[in-house]
């Protein structure tokens, strides 16, 4: 196990973590074959490079760290129930990185900030809510309305003054040490505390029991509408910490920042071997899934392919991970 | 087809009457000028000081005594919704339209539905398209090729080891920028291409794609990239804990405020060269001349400014990261230079 952005929360996904057992549950784990994947396009480079490169890895996984929260919003939607996803996703990054560097309540009153775009998460993933529980209206149309209208409150302020986060917070995230960033840190301590909450909690149980059998969850006592919007929530307050992360790496902000994390954010957890009918969430398997992701982005570049092959390959890793997770698990739900 | 001959003909009478009225004296007409603007997104700070030069060349024309007004779209990215924009715009019985296109082949029948209308079409800015009937005016990348690479090469005196940024894979205008580059990099073998990333013309995209590959590139002398790129090249230099290498920044607040502050810290120089958004305020002025009734080449070329650190310091201090740089050309310019021009 040399995964150093994921392995802080993979104590929270195995339920059986003992010696014994250690083996055998490794290789039923679905995202097994992500992890293989990672290593392999890891030695790929270093094939190619020369050198077996550390620092190669940490800053691939940096940027997988953003597209794992992406990847990890998206998932708990789709664990909810089959066919839904969250379409608001990348507008909700985009319009968070804005709030965060807006400074509305005073410039330098980043804890205020951040409160104020995270709160921004919760209002955004409320409404998705509601629309879907109050008003029936099918996820995938409610949350692409709703990203709409954000997208549309983007354009209408993006030429407001917007100025760098600064302070302690940014400091902190840029901190670098042997080569890990402080911003990768943040990322996987995040992905541990929602996997603890996918995976320890009622609420994590019963989203599981939603998605896999929605009438037998209810006649077990499971309340939708309020496990939706805890879910909604829960995405919203992922893609808008997600931008406050986005806005401190960056060093500001652009209308376009979220735009690459909606398909990626799929993409992500279906490599990490979840399917995506619902009831299934691993918070590990979608990080080691946008690590593939960002390795074979950064393979085909030093590999030199032209950009046309580059996609083809990384629309066929996509594919072939879901046609792989089909067949081996038939049983899996 | 007959009655737009006819409708045409009516068209080319008025405005022959407006110019002897206007030859006559200061009774400048009443007629308003309504032009058609089909943005293609609003996301990028490019895309606005387009918009805004557009604004300033309508509102200076408008106080000069021609009233012009823009209506403005945006298709999100999508030549499908651009199409029906155009559509739309020619229903509306708009004067005029300014058409950023998103393609060069699918914009073709609603360009012929507009023309057959009696509305010029004008494409800029994002590239041209197939139809002929359109008129064209293009930024020179030529120039914007050699002014780029030109600097670059006279800075390191044309040797080192390059990373390429490229734009949007299979954008036409991302292909003709990068054609350019590589036209005048012929000029100086010496300047290798280590390593080429696609950025999207994405900030964010472009600094996270160099980031992961960034430690497998021990020595970078020169970044070459294509405006927006800049500060997120830049950003993962610094994050990475190296020194930017040498590069040439684009006219967002975000890359001049970029560029000033290396060269407070470390005296580190460059300029600004990039596709000017000000094309905004040409098409407009072009525009409104048609209309009234100037004889307008179909296909013109647009200048590239190189704004340097001086101009920078004195002209563009503090402005603020969503801001972006555009030159103002005014009608009279636009007649002299752009539309008069050979």
């Amino acid at each position: 196990m040399t995964q150093p952005a994921t392995s802080s929360d993979g104590t929270s996904i195995s339920r059986t973590w003992t010696l014994a057992s250690i083996g055998r549950g490794l290789l039923r784990r679905s995202w097994i074959g992500a992890l293989v994947a990672a290593i392999s396009l890891w030695l790929l480079a270093g094939m190619v490079t020369g050198t077996l490169s550390i620092s190669f890895l940490l800053a691939n996984a940096t940027i997988a760290g953003f597209l794992a929260l992406a990847g990890t919003a998206q998932m708990s939607v789709i664990a909810s129930g089959p066919g839904n996803f969250d379409l608001s996703l990348p507008y909700v990054v985009t319009f968070g990185a804005y709030v965060m560097s807006a400074g509305l309540l005073g410039q330098g009153n980043i804890s205020g900030s951040v409160a104020l775009t995270l709160l921004v998460g919760v209002a955004a993933g409320a409404v998705n809510a509601a629309l879907i529980v109050r008003l029936r209206i099918p996820a995938i149309v409610a949350t692409l309305s709703t990203g709409y209208i954000l997208y549309s409150f983007i354009v209408a302020i993006q030429s407001g003054g917007f100025d760098r986060v600064g302070g302690l917070f940014e400091v902190a995230l840029r901190v670098r040490f042997f080569g890990l960033s402080g911003v990768l840190a943040a990322a996987a301590l995040t992905l541990a505390a929602a996997g603890f909450l996918l995976s320890r909690t009622v609420f994590g149980v019963q989203l599981h029991a939603l998605g896999q059998n929605a009438e037998a969850a209810r006649l077990a006592g499971v309340r939708r509408g309020w496990l939706l919007l805890g879910t909604f929530v829960l995405s919203g307050v992922l893609a808008a910490w997600l931008g406050i992360l986005l806005a401190v790496y960056q060093g500001g902000v652009s209308a376009d920042l979220g735009r690459s994390y909606l398909l990626g954010s799929v993409a992500a957890v279906v490599i990490g071997g979840t399917r995506t009918i619902g009831g299934v969430t691993s918070v590990i398997g979608t990080a080691i899934g946008a690590l593939v992701l960002t390795l074979a982005q950064s393979d085909l570049i030093l590999l030199q392919f032209s950009i046309g092959a580059q996609y083809i390959i990384q629309g066929s890793i996509v594919l072939a991970t879901v046609c792989l997770t089909a067949i081996w698990s038939p049983d899996r739900r | 087809m007959l009655r737009n001959m006819v409708k045409r003909r009516s068209f080319l009478a008025a405005t022959l009457l407006l110019a002897t009225a206007l030859a006559g004296g200061p009774a400048l007409a009443k007629e308003k000028f309504v032009i058609g603007v089909a943005t293609p997104f609003q996301g990028n700070g490019w895309q606005k000081g387009f918009l805004a030069a557009a604004q300033w060349a309508a509102a200076e024309l408008s106080a000069k005594g021609k009233n012009v007004e823009l209506i403005v779209v945006d298709a999100a990215g999508d030549p499908q919704t651009q199409i029906q924009q155009l559509n739309n715009l020619t229903l509306q019985g708009v004067d005029f339209i300014i058409l950023e296109p998103l393609s060069d082949t699918a914009l073709n029948g609603a360009i012929d539905n507009a023309v057959s209308a009696g509305i010029p079409v004008l494409t800029t800015a994002l590239g041209s398209v197939t139809n002929p009937k359109a008129i064209s005016l293009q930024l020179d990348y030529n120039e914007l090729g050699e002014k780029y690479i030109g600097y670059i090469a006279q800075r390191t005196g044309g040797k080192g080891n390059a990373l390429n940024i490229r734009g949007l894979a299979g954008n036409a205008a991302e292909q003709a920028i990068q054609d350019a580059y590589i036209r005048s990099l012929a000029k100086y073998p010496d300047i290798k291409i280590v390593s080429e990333v696609y950025g999207d013309w994405n900030q964010s995209v472009a600094q996270q794609r160099v980031a992961s590959i960034l430690p497998t590139l021990p020595n970078v002398d020169i970044v070459l990239s294509q405006g927006v790129a800049a500060f997120g090249a830049a950003q993962a230099f610094l994050a990475a804990g190296r020194e930017v290498p040498l590069q040439v920044y684009g006219f967002d607040g975000a890359d001049v405020n970029l560029l000033l502050e290396l060269n407070a810290k470390s005296g580190y120089e460059s300029v600004a060269i990039n596709s000017d958004p000000g094309v905004g305020s040409l098409a407009v002025n072009v525009a409104v001349a048609k209309l009234s009734g100037i004889d307008v080449p179909m296909k013109m070329v647009a200048p590239i400014p190189q704004i340097t650190l001086f101009q920078l310091k004195t002209d563009h201090k503090g402005m603020a990261d969503s801001d972006t740089l555009w030159v103002k050309y005014d009608y009279d310019w636009t007649l002299k230079n752009l539309i008069g021009a050979k």
